[in-house]
């Protein structure tokens, strides 16, 4: 594309004369240049961004070993031991709770709200999510502070009275991080479910569907990829949070004796080592190799995401579901 | 317009209709979809078991609403409000104990637009009796032969059951729609323009299909090709302006019309 194409349009309402028409052209080629510019930064801010994330990391690797930074179990950066196993393990723990907790009743209360209630409370309940997933995660982590963790420490004296508990661990970053997703995977099931077209719910009542069959046998089977993205969506999500979890999990770094002992993640541990490590020295090399693991899981959400799109996108228009 | 209002359905009587039992039975049947106006009002008409019966009238006259009334349809909108009654074998389907699922296991539908689901064709037709609890896969297999061949689609997927409903034709969808709904063998069959979305060729055969049908189904057709009407039914009704004006045999309501609008809408002065 050229400059002269892409003004022709708008030149030809202009008036045919020399001036004006220079005066759109050189205006287009600002703007054009401007856009590049724009786009060219982010795509470099990207591309630096995963250099440095690569370099920075390898060396990490480089230095500590990939065995002991996956399966070690003391993470002590001031004795040069980073042992990974307990930020790895309190990611993925709390992070596949948290979908356990929090995403998948979300899709089923998407299933509800767009299949079983009525046409008026289906749009204000799916407003109440769309505040609740706007909420910051700072507020949700300080009221599982002040709420959750006092209850998670009842809780725990309850299940196993001999030992004490501050209530913080596993247990408390997984509900809080359930809530915490659960609009989210709400609303994206629910789009989902929303565009099973109606003729299908009507085909399956007209042949005595009950409600709970044509959820079940047509909304779902018709909806399901874009609810395994939004579960995948919440898992990814849950495994990033930081603030919040950090008020809750207790900030031990060692492996938990059970869900109501404090633990740590890799998030939260990278925000409380950076302030200590010095850049380019192996405290903070590894800290961007723990960063990627994080990268890893959203890329391969991202992918796997964009796989079952474009199936879906083929299969509705040829294979049988 | 005020002579519309004052009018009554009229049945009108003809001795060479064959001796009937009466399927469905619907009196002063009103549906409204909110407070202020009725989609249909006061319709009484009768249902008789094997004949076609076409409903025909100008667009927004109500024949869609009429025909969704009669499986309960109408409750799966919100605010939807029916008065009246419609029996089906003399029980009221809007009782208070009557489960509208059942009813709908009974009296079976087909669209204006063809919607197989995105399954097999197979599974297509063995929809209704999977949630109906069949489990037994002899039964469903040759339940599923049967509708198909009893829409005159046998020949045409018996090789390919296993492919996709919408790898089909549209007119091969539509008789697919229809293999599904005779499946769970309902006793009564309404289609609601079945064929208005499809070429000559296929609407023909859909046409002769219903024709076929009537002895095993009652059918109620709505259409608003009167052409179609005549060709298949025994008896039609003429709906304006939410009132069924007159119900007739099909020769009679076309060369003789009892009321001014039925003479004006088959003569094409309005609609
Ligand atoms: N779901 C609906 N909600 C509100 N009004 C409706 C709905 N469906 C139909 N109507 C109204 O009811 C009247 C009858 O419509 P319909 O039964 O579809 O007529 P027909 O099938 O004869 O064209 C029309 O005025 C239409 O606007
Ligand atoms: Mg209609």
């Amino acid at each position: 594309m050229n400059i002269a194409a892409t003004a022709g349009p708008k030149a030809e309402q202009e008036p045919r004369e020399h001036g004006p028409i220079t005066r759109v052209r050189v205006l287009d080629g600002v703007i054009r240049v401007a856009l590049v510019g724009c786009g060219a930064f982010v795509l470099i801010a990207t591309i630096a961004i995963l250099l440095f994330l690569g370099r920075a990391g390898v060396r990490g690797i480089q230095a500590v070993g990939i065995s002991q930074l996956i399966s070690g179990v003391l993470w002590k950066p001031e004795a040069d031991l980073f042992g990974g196993l307990p930020l790895i393990v309190g990611t993925f723990v709390s992070a596949i709770g948290a979908v356990i907790v929090g995403a998948i009743p979300a899709m089923f209360a998407a299933v509800w709200a767009n299949e079983f209630a009525s046409k008026a409370l289906c749009p204000l309940y799916r407003r109440t999510m769309e505040v609740a997933a706007a909420i910051p995660s700072v507020v949700y982590g300080w009221l599982a502070l002040v709420y959750l963790v006092p209850a998670m420490e009842s809780l725990a004296h309850v299940i196993r009275p001999n030992q004490t508990t501050s209530g913080e661990g596993l247990a408390a970053a997984s509900l809080l991080l359930g809530i915490m997703i659960a609009p989210t995977v709400l609303l994206l099931s629910l789009d989902s479910l929303s565009r099973v077209p109606s003729a299908l719910r009507d085909a399956s009542a007209a042949l005595g569907g009950s409600p709970w069959q044509t959820a079940m046998r047509v909304c779902l089977p018709h909806s399901w990829r874009g609810i395994v993205i939004a579960l995948f969506f919440g898992f990814a999500r849950a495994a990033g949070e930081t603030m919040a979890v950090q008020m809750v999990i207790g900030g031990a770094r060692k492996l938990p004796g059970d869900l109501f002992s404090p633990t740590t993640t890799i998030s939260t541990q990278i925000v409380m080592d950076m302030q200590n490590a010095m850049p380019n020295t192996t405290g903070s090399n590894v800290l961007f190799s723990m960063s990627l693991v994080l990268l890893v899981v959203s890329v391969v959400v991202v992918l796997f995401t964009r796989g079952l799109t474009r199936q879906g996108r083929q299969g509705r228009s040829r294979r049988p579901a | 317009m005020t002579n519309v209002i004052t009018v009554t359905a009229r049945t009108q009587s003809n001795p060479k209709l064959e001796p009937h039992t009466t399927k469905m039975r619907v009196k002063d049947l009103t549906v409204c979809y909110s407070a202020e106006k009725s989609a249909i009002r006061d319709v009484t008409i009768e249902v008789h078991d094997k004949e076609v019966l076409a409903l025909i009238g100008p667009s927004g006259c109500g024949k869609s609403t009429f025909l969704r009334s009669l499986n309960r349809m109408n409750d799966t909108i919100d605010g939807v409000t029916v008065t009246g009654s419609v029996e089906l074998d003399g029980e009221p389907i809007y009782g208070p104990n009557v489960d509208p699922v059942l009813v709908r296991r009974r009296v079976g539908m087909v669209f204006q637009r063809s919607n197989p689901f995105p399954k097999s064709i197979f599974e297509n037709v063995a929809y209704g009796l999977r949630i109906a609890g069949e489990k037994d896969r002899f039964t469903i297999m040759s339940k599923v032969e049967r509708a198909l061949r009893q829409s005159a689609l046998w020949d045409e997927v018996k090789d390919r059951l296993h492919d996709s409903g919408l790898g089909l034709s549209g007119g091969q969808q539509q008789r697919l729609c229809i293999a599904r709904a005779l499946a769970v063998e309902p006793e009564v069959l309404l289609m609601d323009e079945p064929a208005s979305a499809l070429d000559p060729i296929a609407t023909a055969k859909i046409e002769d299909l219903v024709s076929k049908l009537r002895k095993i189904v009652a059918i109620v057709i709505v259409t608003h090709n009167m052409q179609q009407a005549a060709r298949v039914s025994q008896r039609t009704g003429f709906f304006y302006m939410g009132r069924l004006v007159e119900v007739g045999d099909t020769m009679n309501l076309f060369m003789r019309p009892r009321e001014r609008e039925t003479e004006d809408y088959i003569t094409g002065r309005f609609g």
